[in-house]
């Protein structure tokens, strides 16, 4: 699913993705960064430019909304069980 | 470049849907069969029409109800590529211990306790832990909350790198120090243990304007212990200690939030190991025994009883080497096999004889059994004790052999002996430890110490009695030390090495 971008570069969060949470992020050029979340940092050890970083960043409410929304199998928090105890 | 960073690994050429599978072609030549049911997502897709498939460059898109099924390039690949699979494990679980030590610097800055922070944040204690830890199953809405309960949003956990950078671009000891404490080590083993002490003189003496080459000088050492680049100490992101000292094999991560001290103390003694296996030369040595019969055969035959200068020169005679160290600390001893020669590592703080020939019997029957192939190793990260880590087979049988050493397989029947001696009371149970120990010709101290932690497990303390029945002279430490300079070369050893040897084993 698309999550944002424009005419340089497009944002896609997709459903039921591996670890570690990340966003795909395609260029007009016809590639790709993967760039894990929340700490905007590209997954292949790549580089990406200020405008991306800063657009990523300023998305990540949005972004990890829809993460979460997207895996929900990822258990929320299991110590749930010790804690009524 | 790893392949996945090609974009020709990335790129989809053809997909079709073929007998319930999908096979897709990639640009670099790959074809891959990957069967539907595994790209189906838990419960909310009906009518998916798989032969109604198209794709572009970087997925397929499935007609489906009530959205198309789309899959991407890297759900295709890691279905299929276990390398890539599993360097995508090690990237996430890298991510998490990374948005862990970045909460707990958070946290730190604005000085709230992680039990006050998971309050405001209305979460357990626990959870506050688990990220800090680096766990991954906490969720966004989780972190969000814990982040705004100190005023922080995800945009300032991301930027935070940028914040460290600039701090860190001013080279200083500070910066330094700050760094390493995230990497799990701590400024007083630092300055004890690895800097020289000239160099700690000399950053004293100019504590206002501390010199690049001195500041340099000192961040070699540390980069020649953990493998980091000086770019790396100085500049870049978080250190991260490399885990493969302490994860060769029967590692068991400590069940406290210590991993990290484990890691990066286990990285120094592992490096030391090294340096000891350098300096060790020794000709003519002896094959391991194949049995504790055999054991007590070649021991008993140069020796007469069970103590620890014996010991050790018996352990060291079969080519192990032991290096002994008495920082304080998570860490409890370990043993390597390292390229086919063995090191075992000693870390008691108490000079109990008793303690110290235990844990050595306990480790050599680690070298003995269990770390036969090259590179392996076993990091104690809980005290041992005859009784402790019974929920491990190779830490019950490195128990089981030590006790037979000292005891034969007697332990529990002299226990019994001294307690009925003592008549079943514990304030008579020193004087009987000292008849049971002369009449069965056991050392005192190691009945002492047994019973001592048997007792424990009920609940009893009988410390105080059981401490002033130890033998602590010579200090042991001096001892294991004393022969190490007898047995390997250290002056061969470059000035580094040699400095961080000597400073381990200076009592």
């Amino acid at each position: 699913m698309k999550v944002f971008g424009n005419t340089k570069f497009k944002v896609y969060i997709y459903k039921n993705d591996h670890l570690p949470p990340h966003c795909h992020v395609r260029f007009a050029d016809g590639s790709e960064v993967r760039v894990m979340i929340p700490l905007v940092e590209p997954m292949d050890g790549s580089t990406i430019s200020k405008e991306v970083s800063e657009a990523i960043v300023n998305k990540l409410n949005s972004l990890t909304r829809i993460w979460d929304k997207f895996h929900p199998q990822r258990p929320k928090n299991n110590l749930s069980i010790k804690e009524k105890k | 470049m790893m392949r996945w960073n090609n974009t020709s690994y990335q790129k989809i050429k053809d997909a079709k849907f073929i007998n319930e599978s999908i096979v897709v072609s990639f640009e670099n030549g790959d074809v891959i069969e990957v069967p539907k049911g595994s790209l189906i997502p838990f419960g909310d897709k009906n009518n998916i029409e798989w032969s109604k498939l198209h794709f572009n460059p970087f997925e397929i898109i499935v007609p489906a109800t009530p959205y198309p099924l789309e899959i991407q390039w890297d759900k295709l690949r890691v279905i299929t590529d276990r390398e890539f699979a599993k360097y995508l494990a090690e990237k996430s679980d890298e991510q998490a211990k990374l948005i862990g030590v970045k909460v707990k610097r958070l946290r730190e800055r604005k000085n709230i306790s992680s039990k006050e922070l998971a309050e405001r944040a209305g979460v357990a204690a626990q959870t506050i832990s688990r990220i800090e830890q680096g766990h991954t199953d906490v969720s966004f809405a989780t972190l969000r909350k814990i982040l705004a309960a100190m005023g922080y949003t995800l945009k300032d956990l991301a930027n935070q790198e940028a914040e460290l950078e600039m701090e860190n671009t001013q080279k200083s000891f500070n910066v330094l120090l700050k760094k390493l404490s995230y990497a799990g080590i701590d400024s007083n083993f630092l300055t004890k243990k690895i800097i020289p002490a000239r160099l700690q003189v000399a950053l004293n003496a100019q504590k206002q304007n501390e010199p690049t080459l001195l500041l340099d000088e000192v961040a070699s050492y540390v980069s020649t212990i953990y493998g980091w680049s000086p770019n790396e100490i100085w500049t870049e992101k978080n250190l991260v200690v490399k885990s493969e000292p302490a994860e060769m094999a029967f590692f068991k991560k400590p069940t406290n939030s210590n991993e990290n001290q484990v890691k990066a103390y286990s990285h120094y003694a592992f490096y030391l190991a090294k340096v000891v296996l350098k300096a060790f030369h020794q000709k003519n040595i002896s094959e391991y025994p194949s049995s504790i019969e055999e054991f007590k055969k070649e021991y008993f035959k140069n020796f007469e009883g069970i103590d620890l200068s014996t010991l050790l020169e018996f352990v060291w005679n079969l080519g192990i080497c032991v290096l002994p160290l008495n920082d304080s600390g998570v860490f409890h001893g370990a043993s390597w096999n390292i390229e086919g020669r063995h090191v075992i590592v000693l870390k008691q703080n108490t000079h109990s004889h008793a303690r110290w020939i235990f844990d050595l019997l306990h480790e050599l029957y680690h070298v003995f059994a269990h770390l036969d192939d090259p590179n392996t190793s076993v990091v104690e990260v809980e005290e041992m004790n005859p009784f402790s880590n019974n929920e491990s087979i190779e830490e019950l049988e490195a128990n089981s052999f030590a006790n037979q050493v000292i005891f034969g397989s007697r332990a529990e029947e002299l226990a019994e002996q001294c307690v009925a001696a003592a008549k079943w009371d514990i304030k008579n149970l020193s004087k009987s430890v000292v008849q049971v120990a002369r009449k069965e010709k056991v050392r005192e101290d190691f009945l002492s110490n047994y019973l001592a932690f048997r007792l424990s497990y009920q609940g009893e303390n009988w410390w105080s009695s059981a401490l002033k029945m130890q033998v602590t002279e010579p200090n042991p430490f001096e001892i294991a030390s004393d022969l190490l300079k007898r047995k390997v070369q250290i002056q061969d050893l470059s000035p580094m090495d040699y400095s961080l040897l000597t400073t381990a084993i200076k009592n």
